[in-house]
């Protein structure tokens, strides 16, 4: 390596090896970004927008079986799946035009309430007021043949 | 929308975006936001929940089950959505009159004026049995007691008929031929007690949905407690089943008399029961001994069973072996046994093996009917609200009966027809001759329900027919029928009284006004009988409550004694089990027991006593075996039958209201068993022919594993694809029920 | 009205601009910043707007993406007459 004070040819060449990595990633990440954007759109609006498919929207549990296979699955074999306490019940309509105010987590007050109001006070006269039912009870996979729902038992104890 | 509606929804949204990243959430006070929660009874079927209407505002808002009824607080989801069915835009709200072929809004005065003119004109030229009444299990107890009489006593007409005889007059038929007396001796809290549930042509999943929980409740806290579920198709209802049963339809008899055979040839009756409390009557209603029906089950062995329904001998017997044997028995049962041509015989056959077993009266013991609709008990069978009964259990061609109903009624002797009325489809085909011409129809929608129903719209349609409708939905298909349509208050808009399956009476308290001009129908009856010259003595009432407090007195001197059950009391409590015979007797859990059932002497000498029989003993009835009135064959090779889904109530004027619902399940289809959609190659979603001998339709096909081989299932509440038209109105001779769940059905691809 | 409850995934060093930027915004009420990066937001707009407001969030710089926990138009339904 020659030394020398010279700053000539060094910085070209620094100068030159930068532009390129630059341009490298300039293009991958304008590749991934238009990857993200642009690919399996038929998947993507199926998971993202539920309003640009109205004729599926009734049936839930058919298209999250693909959607949300684990969440679908939990339900059909739990009490609710096995009592028909259907998806919209607790999460309304994805089109926000139903009777029910869609939500992808319910409020408890609007919602759990309307069948489970008496387990509610009965929690909240020994415990007191808790935040969120499903801290501690499963909403989508309690399951009817699991021994431990013979009688409920909370995914932590409760003090 | 109102400032304080608005806050509550903004807390609501930002409570669930807190909640999806689980941050604490604190609860406002009063943030359940409603000024009161009013107690009532859901408006659908006869598990008959107790709710409790959450009211802001002068407006339902939400519902929510009551905890103090039978179902502790829950709701099945067609319960939980009523709120948006009450402020439907389909409302009726104005009286309505038929001119120039368009129902037209006109007040209340010539509504009334008009129809009670033709019927005073029908009365006047052809007489009382010209008119006729058809009302509803899903009409209130009052309003049906009140029409019943107005018919009956006011205008001497006994034809008063109502749509549970579609549903339930087959079990009230066997309720009355086995123990003398109709309604169920046990409750729900038998399914709490059972060991073994033998449930047959019920799919309870669907169409009693918390009775359903219950029982999968029960099955939850004890490993040993066995369900059977008998149904060709393999519903919802099997998910929970030890064992599922499916049958070539129509053979449920022979089913049935096989489980009596195996059980006497292992010797699993009960003699020291039979022997004491029943009586075995042939089908000719001559009396024969034990050993006669022995003789009689020889044509019923397993074997023979299984060559007529296709059911394995060791599968009926493993059936007969684990009802003989479990230490508490309850049967179910519901449309699959009611609606058949021989319905009250297949009742029969159910309470046989109760008696013969003696599983009966003790808890957990029990044959059990499923009533399908909210107040067919409690509206149409108890007030005697049919063409051949007076309330309380009082038959019209009984001379002592109707002279003290004379008597209750102040009515001169000889006032009531002897002759009783004509039943549903009789009365259908008798507009379609021109022989009834005026009719008043209450809260039900004939033009959709009836079975054949091509030739009932025909009826209907008559020019010389008067049709007046009391009925709150404008695009019930019984409207496009009506010549004037009279707006009622809806559900929870007044009050009045349901009764449900399990004989327990709640009272629906009135929460909001009703809209636009609609009145109560107690209130509208009233008027209506006035004006079309009815003793104003005999409608001398101005609410629902004081129908109820005659209704109670009327029904004091019975069996059904529900004197206890004061308006009062009624709307302190949630629901009370008839009979209760004064303000301090808590209702009856068992009927027919000594110290359960307060119409037995506490020192009466035998346990049971089934007093509705002259000896107190019931019947095991020698029923032989029928099949359908209309069975499959070449020409039409496959069985269709019709019911319920759990997202839609009846024809739909109701749950179609409901955004949920209505995306849930828009259409009808035809569901088709996998094994035939491949032989003639159809797949999920293609179109479907179905054709009967009266008429044909177009549904998409719903190919699965629920159906059996040769049998389709068409759900009923489409009113663009009326599957009635393609059923029969084939009854059974005794109940005068229709067999909707049997004709034959030729399917083909499009 | 429609109501819709939001989260706003925003770049760290941004949730606190951004907040402010929303709460600014016609028809948004913001309740806070959880976990340094999700600001939680409801948003008001007439039912056919909706999905334009939502938009002009999501375009935001520093913005991640939005999450829709809860929508309603139920107002807009009585208004038909319901």
């Amino acid at each position: 390596m020659t030394a020398t004070g010279d700053n000539g040819p060094k910085p070209k060449k620094w100068t030159k090896r930068i532009l390129w990595i630059l341009a490298v990633l300039v293009l991958a990440v304008g590749v991934a970004v238009l990857y993200i954007n642009l690919a399996f759109p038929k998947v993507r609006c199926q998971a993202v927008d539920h309003l640009k498919s109205p004729d599926q929207l009734g049936d839930c549990f058919q298209c999250h079986l693909k959607a949300t296979p684990k969440v679908a699955q939990d339900w059909y074999e739990s009490k609710h799946g096995v009592m028909l306490v259907k998806c919209f019940v607790c999460h309304g309509q994805p089109d926000g035009k139903g009777s029910v105010p869609y939500a992808v987590s319910p409020d408890v007050n609007t919602t759990c309430r309307k069948c489970h109001d008496p387990s509610i006070k009965k929690m909240e006269y020994k415990y007191g007021l808790k935040p969120v039912c499903t801290d501690c009870h499963p909403f989508h996979n309690n399951s009817l043949h699991h021994k431990a729902y013979v009688k409920p038992v909370a995914k932590k104890t409760v003090q | 929308m109102a400032v304080s509606r608005r806050e509550f929804l903004k807390a609501s949204a930002a409570a669930t975006a807190l909640m999806a990243i689980g941050a604490p959430v604190v609860k406002a006070a009063g943030s359940d936001g409603m000024d009161r929660w009013v107690k009532g009874v859901c408006r659908f079927c006869g598990t008959g929940c107790g709710v409790l209407v959450g009211v802001r505002g002068g407006k339902a808002v939400m519902v929510k089950g009551d905890p103090n009824n039978h179902n502790a607080g829950f709701l099945c989801l067609k319960g939980a959505l009523m709120p948006p069915i009450i402020y439907a835009k389909e409302r009726v709200t104005k009286p309505l009159i038929r001119k120039n072929g368009k129902l037209t809004p006109v007040s209340w005065d010539e509504a009334l004026d008009y129809t009670a003119g033709k019927f005073k004109a029908v009365l006047k030229s052809d007489g009382p049995n010209a008119v006729a009444f058809y009302g509803s299990g899903q009409a209130l107890t009052e309003e049906t007691y009140l029409a019943s009489k107005i018919f009956k006593a006011g205008l001497r007409c006994n034809n008063v008929e109502g749509n549970p005889r579609l549903c339930m007059a087959s079990a009230v038929g066997g309720y009355v031929t086995t123990f003398g007396k109709d309604e169920p001796m046990g409750s729900y809290e038998d399914i709490d007690a059972a060991t073994c549930f033998f449930i047959i042509g019920s799919n309870t999943s669907e169409c009693h949905p918390i009775l359903f929980k219950r029982i999968a409740s029960r099955k939850q806290s004890d490993k040993n407690v066995k369900i059977i579920v008998v149904d060709p198709r393999k519903t919802n209802t099997a998910r929970i089943a030890d064992l599922h049963v499916s049958f070539k339809p129509g053979t449920d008899l022979a089913i049935l008399n096989a489980m009596a055979y195996h059980i006497i040839q292992e010797e699993l009756d009960n003699p020291r029961f039979h022997g004491r409390y029943v009586n075995f009557m042939n089908n000719k209603k001559e009396k024969v001994s034990f050993e006669d029906y022995q003789k009689f089950l020889a044509d019923y062995t397993p074997e023979k069973a299984e060559a007529l329904s296709g059911v394995p001998a060791a599968t009926i017997r493993k059936m007969a072996q684990w009802f003989a044997e479990s230490s508490a028995t309850m049967s179910l049962w519901c449309m699959g046994i009611n609606q058949r041509i021989r319905g009250v015989w297949a009742n029969n056959l159910i309470h046989n093996l109760h008696l013969l077993t003696g599983k009966i009266g003790k808890p957990g013991s029990t044959p059990f009917s499923l009533t399908g609709q909210p107040n067919a008990c409690g509206g149409v069978r108890d007030t005697g609200g049919l063409s051949h009964l007076l309330p309380a259990g009082r038959l019209i061609k009984k001379a002592e009966h109707r002279a003290e109903m004379e008597k209750l009624w102040g009515l001169a002797p000889g006032t009531i027809n002897p002759k009783p009325g004509l039943h549903t489809v009789a009365l259908y085909n008798a507009l379609g001759q021109g022989k009834v011409k005026a009719l008043l129809m209450l809260c039900t929608n004939p033009a959709h329900s009836l079975p054949n129903v091509n030739k009932h719209q025909a009826a209907l349609a008559r020019k010389d027919t008067f049709v007046c409708v009391i009925e709150a939905f404008r695009d019930a298909e019984t409207l496009k029928f009506a010549d004037v349509v009279l707006p009622p208050a809806f559900w929870c808009e007044r009050e009045g009284v349901y009764g449900c399956s399990e004989r327990r009476y709640s009272l629906i308290s009135k929460a909001i006004d009703p809209p636009g001009q609609a009145r109560p129908s107690v209130n509208i009856l009233v008027d209506l009988a006035k004006r079309m010259g009815v003793d104003p003595k005999l409608v001398n009432f101005k609410n629902s409550a004081e129908v109820w407090d005659e209704w109670r007195a009327v029904a004091r001197p019975t069996p059904y004694n529900f004197w206890g059950m004061t308006r009062e009391r009624m709307r302190k409590e949630s629901g009370i089990r008839w009979p209760c015979p004064d303000e301090k007797h808590p209702g009856t859990n068992i009927r027919y027991v000594r110290g359960e059932d307060p119409n037995i002497p506490k020192d009466h000498p035998r346990k049971y006593h089934f007093y509705g029989k002259p000896d107190g003993r019931a019947v095991i009835w020698l029923r032989p075996y029928k099949g359908a009135a209309e069975e499959p064959d070449a020409q039409y090779p496959f069985v269709l039958t019709t019911g319920r889904v759990i997202d839609h109530w009846h024809t739909g004027t109701m749950t179609m209201k409901v955004p949920e619902l209505r995306k849930s399940f828009p259409k009808a289809y035809v569901e088709l068993a996998a094994a035939d959609a491949k032989k003639m190659g159809i797949n999920n979603g293609d179109n479907v022919k179905l054709e009967t001998r009266r008429d044909k339709m177009v549904f998409q096909a719903r190919v699965s594993d629920v159906c059996r081989p040769g049998l389709v299932f068409v759900p009923f509440f489409d009113v663009h694809l009326l599957i009635n038209k393609l059923t029969l109105d084939a009854f059974d001779p005794g109940s005068k029920q229709p067999e909707y769940k049997i004709c034959a059905v030729r399917v083909s691809k499009v | 009205m429609a109501i819709a409850g939001l989260l706003v995934h925003s770049l760290v060093e941004e949730a606190e601009a951004l907040q402010e930027r929303i709460s600014a915004m016609a028809g948004m009420t913001t309740y806070g910043i959880h976990e340094g990066q999700y600001i939680v937001v409801v948003a008001e707009a007439p039912g056919d707007q909706m999905e334009a407001a939502v938009d002009q969030l999501d375009r935001l710089p520093g913005v991640l993406t939005i999450y829709t926990t809860y929508l309603t138009i139920e107002d807009e339904l009585e208004a038909d007459g319901a």
